[in-house]
């Protein structure tokens, strides 16, 4: 290649060049560079003509797209040329030059909004204030308080004082005197038993739980204090008030005395985030523990070295490898939410889907440490005559405890962070509660302390986790022998808590509910094309209610809807009755809807669900209820007959993509493109954060460790807020389902982790050359420039790429808790229960994210043999 | 030229790296430092330059006071000592070209060498050296292409951007095959003497130090066991500073 060879025409190059990107250089021997040509240029006009085809994009915009792609086609033709003349120019200008059209659209379909960034700061502030300083202590207060009821109005034989007080009571007692009254009248509060010299609070409980002010008091010394209050008018509702104002309401008054004993506590906010943060530790824990213990004995039949042999066994091996790969593409959130309709919202769901997750994710590891193990043992035991069973218990099992415990630790340190948010969807746990608080203004702060509690809980588990696994891989001990019974004892211990605490209820399981089976049934066949649709509508009168006299079998006349009828079996029908709907020779296929329609113009009512004709006869009966809401919808337009209107609409035209698929297609193009911005940003703004968080880089002085010190605190910080937490941060800020949010948080989940692991790559550096220029007198940045940065670029792309693969993976569940993108219209088709809909945008996931996947693999095998180049 | 007085390194842990040593060297000189591995030759080397901060003592080079040098000068001193690493050192993934032109550093602006924007004369000096150590042909390869021997001397050439009035050599054979040895040493040598560029070079082996060396100075345990000629290295002196069991060997 370097030797300047002319290798073909340059003229030809140059017209083929640009006839189509990438046929210059194929036809003039640059095969490999045309290759990569070629594959630029198609992601170039896939995102163009993705971007052409999206609504409401103006004309214009369009036409700078063309130009903004133009200058790459001309120059991959000049650059077939150069390399048929045997040049061999620099790739850096080309794919730079493939990249402006690629960020031009992509940074236009994330929807940036700098300006509402900026206006809504003032609406978030609070819960950055709530991160910044928490609501964690409190004083802690003695109260003392009593209740007395007092009924509005008096009844009639009702007594008209009070009790009298008991003199020092063992409690705090209050009575009301009267202890009757009619609304808006006074009543005279005596407490005795209370705190001496204390302020009293005076409320009062309305006949529907609601508490309102009414006065205020001071204990005397002896704890005994006296207040006047009012009846509030208001507080029994209207209704009652009109309808039944002589019916004495239960309504009270309540004595509250709140005194500081100068000692603190925690807070009622940080009560309340414990003791939801338990249930997620509670079934992160349990769905470790299951996930291995279901885990194990796949990994074995998912062991290429175990199930080599047979046929069939090599069947059992790529079915449940397989099928881990499968489920491991389906992210745990979008399980939580199949569960949640499974087993009903709570802990419970999210333990299914954590445990689901953790079988595919562990098992697969497990298995490929079986097949990493030292074969020689397997073949002894095997020599030995010994069955499989017994293999597998003796030769390979000791072999793979140690790294098997190590990977479930690990698991553990990932279900926590999965335990902090499978609450948004539902699942249980902090995330239940951060999802209710984040969405009130004024509870904003309390969902900052939540955020505060979460980080403080899984940073330090990150680093402990991360300790306890090294040692493992080391192969020294946990601790001194009799730790070992004690950890055993800490785990059953927290089994049998966390079995409590997390709700398991295995009842829900079985039976299976039959809404659970027509998802599975709806899930199984997508809506992948669908045709255009005919539709017939039709009504027939029906008299509701039934008028005196009135023969309900008069007036049953069938009505002709298309080539078909539609008849009723009676004129008339009341509340309760049912009406028997019968709809003949309708065309294969057809389907049908059935929907009151009121003559008073109110609008249309479901009956029943759709139904559809059967294959043959082409008829369908059914019968429908008459309702109480039919009866007073209809009284409002008397003597005129109520309709039942039926639908029925025939497939026609020829077949097309369906709705939900064009959807799922445009919207896998613009979550790739999500992924891709919040990639480039999220390096952008980890490169200067990497060096600051490198300890060579940083050096020794004392303001350099305190540097490094703080970033890497910050780092550790963001990364351990998962990213379906940064979006709900977001989206309070900038606004729900749009790409935006969901960029930010994946640029913020970008820039922690790649800060990490760029830093880390900069400490790994060869120090050598930095002495050598350091040597020669170069001066800091000199030495940035040619010693370090040469050194970390390869694995720095090699990061990015791979962190890319990741944020597509991650742009899908963005989406689901209102970050835009195909996650976006997943969550709404689910919470619809449009399952067929819903089945294709998985679909369409799993497809891009086993994509991406390999193709991410792939880039970073080429770069690494880029890396380790060494002359033949 | 250069005098070093009362030099003496303490690492934080409290191994003595060098001991109150003294000795000046004059221009011209081909100075060889020997010694068993944790002598304290590395240490010595880095102080000159202050890769290494030394504790307490002085290092004077044509008058002027290293050790004092506030870091703008102490950079201006560093351009004129050429340094020869025994892993060479090179970036592996940059150019042997880019490699050498990296010795300029300390001697041209910085926005420009950021940018990776050389002037056309500090081009042509570098290939010239390349020239001069005999792998110009080798300019455009990246630095992990090459073989240890010509990474040595791409090392070389890089020294020889800084038209060094000193080199320090750090052990720049220990990593090298006996015949590639003699290769590099000689490019040594040749500086040495066509040059004038006064050498300082640690060297594992007593034989070559002989051969090379016109003043061979012993360091053990960071203290100054011998300076002198190395004809005047006997037997009884050889086993004083690598050890009553060594055995001289030849390299030939």
């Amino acid at each position: 290649m370097k030797d300047g060879r002319r290798r073909g025409s340059p003229a030809l190059a140059l017209g083929a060049g640009l006839l189509l990107p990438g046929l210059g250089h194929a036809l003039t021997g640059a095969r490999a560079r045309g290759r990569i040509v070629s594959a630029a240029a198609v992601a170039v006009a896939v995102v163009a003509v993705w971007y052409a085809l999206e609504p409401g994009v103006p004309a214009s915009a369009r036409a700078w797209l063309a130009l903004a792609a133009a200058p790459f086609w001309i120059a991959q033709a000049l650059d077939a040329a150069a390399c048929a003349r045997g040049a061999e120019p620099g790739p850096w200008r080309l794919g730079l030059l493939a990249a402006v059209p690629i960020y031009a659209v992509g940074l236009r379909a994330t929807e940036p909004n700098v300006g509402e960034f900026a206006a809504r700061w003032t609406y978030v502030r609070p819960l950055f204030a709530g991160l910044a300083s928490p609501d964690l202590i409190a004083p802690v207060l003695t109260t003392g308080s009593a209740q007395a009821r007092v009924h509005t109005p008096c009844g009639p034989d009702e007594p008209r004082s009070a009790a009298p007080l008991p003199s020092a009571p063992a409690a705090p007692v209050i009575v009301a005197d009267p202890p009757c009254v009619a609304l808006g009248g006074r009543v005279t509060v005596r407490g005795s038993g209370f705190p001496p010299d204390a302020a009293v609070r005076v409320l009062w409980i309305s006949s529907v739980g609601g508490e309102s002010a009414a006065g205020a008091a001071r204990t005397d010394p002896g704890g005994v204090f006296e207040a006047t209050v009012t009846a509030p008018p208001d507080s029994v509702p209207q209704r009652i008030r009109e309808r039944s104002p002589n019916v004495p309401q239960n309504q009270a008054v309540r004595a509250l005395v709140e005194l500081p004993t100068g000692r603190w506590g925690p807070s009622q906010t940080l009560s309340t985030v414990l003791s939801f943060l338990g249930v997620t530790v509670a079934l992160s824990f349990l769905a470790t523990l299951l996930a291995a213990l279901f885990a194990l004995p796949l990994a074995f039949l998912g062991a290429r070295n175990l199930m080599g042999g047979r046929w069939w066994t090599r069947g059992v091996y790529r079915l449940v490898r397989g099928g881990m790969n499968v489920v491991r593409a389906v992210e745990p959130l979008i399980m939580a939410i199949v569960f949640v309709v499974w087993v009903d919202l709570g802990p419970f769901a999210g333990l299914c889907a954590l445990v689901v997750h953790g079988v595919a994710a562990l098992g697969k590891l497990f298995s490929e440490t079986i097949e990493g193990i030292d074969p020689g043992p397997v073949e002894a035991i095997r020599a030995a005559g010994a069955t499989w069973l017994q293999v597998a218990r003796h030769g390979v099992l000791p072999q793979i405890v140690p790294p098997a415990v190590g990977y479930v630790v690990y698991r553990m340190d990932i279900n926590l962070r999965l335990g902090t948010v499978i609450g948004l969807v539902g699942g249980g746990g902090i995330g239940m509660l951060l999802s209710q608080w984040i969405r009130k203004p004024d509870l904003l702060p309390q969902a900052g302390t939540a955020l505060f509690v979460i980080a403080l809980l899984i940073v330090p588990l990150d680093f402990v986790s991360g300790a306890v696994r090294e040692r493992i891989a080391d192969g020294r001990p946990l601790g001194p022998r009799w730790t070992r019974p004690v950890i055993y004892f800490a785990v059953a211990a927290m089994a049998v808590w966390s079995w409590r605490t997390a709700e398991v209820d295995l009842a829900k399981f079985w039976p299976v509910p039959d809404r659970v089976a027509t998802i599975v049934r709806q899930l199984a066949r997508p809506e992948l094309v669908e045709r255009g649709a005919d539709e017939t509508v039709a009504s027939a009168d029906l008299i509701v209610p039934c008028p005196a006299g009135f023969d309900e079998t008069t007036g049953r006349e069938a009505v002709p809807i298309g080539a078909g009828t539609l008849a009723l079996d009676r004129g008339c029908a009341n509340t309760g009755d049912g009406v028997g709907v019968v709809l003949s020779g309708l065309p294969p296929g057809a389907a049908v809807r059935l929907r009151w329609l009121f003559a008073d113009g109110s609008g249309r009512l479901d009956a029943v669900g759709p139904t559809s004709a059967g294959q043959g006869s082409g008829d369908v009966g059914t019968v429908i209820e008459v309702r109480q809401i039919v009866e007073d919808r209809a009284a409002a337009a008397p003597g005129r007959p109520t309709q039942i209107e039926a639908t029925v609409t025939v497939p026609a035209g020829p077949l097309r993509l369906s709705q939900p698929l064009r959807i799922t297609l445009s919207k896998i193009v613009l979550t790739i493109l999500m992924a891709l911005m919040a990639t480039t940003f999220g390096a952008l703004l980890a490169i200067p954060l990497a060096f600051l968080a490198a300890r060579n880089i940083m050096g020794t002085t004392v303001v350099g460790r305190a540097v490094y010190g703080a970033a890497r605190l910050f780092l550790s910080t963001v990364r351990a807020i998962e990213p379906a937490l940064l979006v709900q941060v977001f989206a309070t800020w900038v606004g729900l389902g749009k790409p935006f949010p969901g960029v930010l948080a994946l640029i913020g989940v970008t820039l922690a982790n790649l800060g990490k692991l760029f830093s880390e790559a900069l400490e790994d550096i060869d120090a050598g050359p930095v002495e050598a220029l350091r040597g020669a007198g170069a001066n800091r940045l000199q030495v940035l420039r040619y010693a370090v940065v040469p050194q970390v670029v390869p694995s720095w792309l090699a990061f990015g790429f791979y962190h890319w693969d990741i944020n597509v993976r991650l742009s899908t569940i963005v989406g689901l808790v209102g970050g835009g993108g195909i996650g976006y219209h997943l969550s709404q088709w689910m919470n619809t229960t449009q399952w067929r809909k819903a089945s294709v945008a998985l679909l369409g996931i799993i497809l891009v994210v086993t994509a991406m996947d390999t193709i991410s693999a792939r880039l970073r095998e080429r770069l690494a043999q880029g890396v380790s180049r060494r002359p033949a | 030229m250069l005098d070093i007085r009362h030099l003496s390194k303490v690492y934080p842990d409290g191994t003595k790296g060098l001991d109150d040593v003294t000795f000046s060297v004059a221009p011209g000189e081909f100075v060889v430092i020997i010694g068993l591995s944790g002598s304290g030759k590395s240490t010595l080397l880095r102080c000159i330059n202050r890769l290494i901060e030394p504790s307490s003592g002085q290092v004077v080079l044509d008058g002027v006071d290293v050790t004092a040098a506030k870091p703008g000068a102490l950079r201006a001193i560093r351009r004129d000592i050429g340094m020869i690493f025994q892993q060479f050192n090179l970036v592996k993934r940059s150019s042997v070209l880019t490699n050498v032109l990296t010795g300029r550093l300390g001697s041209v602006a910085t926005l420009p060498s950021v940018l990776g924007i050389w002037s056309a004369a500090d081009r042509a000096t570098a290939l010239a050296n390349l020239e001069l150590v005999g792998i110009a042909a080798k300019a455009d390869s990246r630095a992990d292409a090459l073989s240890g021997g010509q990474q040595q001397r791409v090392g070389i050439a890089r020294a020889l951007m800084q038209n060094p009035k000193l080199i320090l050599a750090d052990e720049p054979v220990a990593s090298l095959d006996p015949a590639t040895s003699h290769t590099v040493l000689d490019y040594l040598r040749t500086l040495n003497t066509e040059r004038g560029v006064t050498v300082l070079c640690s060297l594992h082996f007593l034989s070559l130090a002989r051969e090379y060396g016109t003043r061979i100075i012993a360091l053990k345990d960071g203290r100054l066991m011998f300076d002198g000629l190395p004809r005047d290295i006997d037997e009884a002196r050889f086993k004083a500073i690598y050890g009553e069991d060594a055995v001289e060997v030849e390299i030939r």
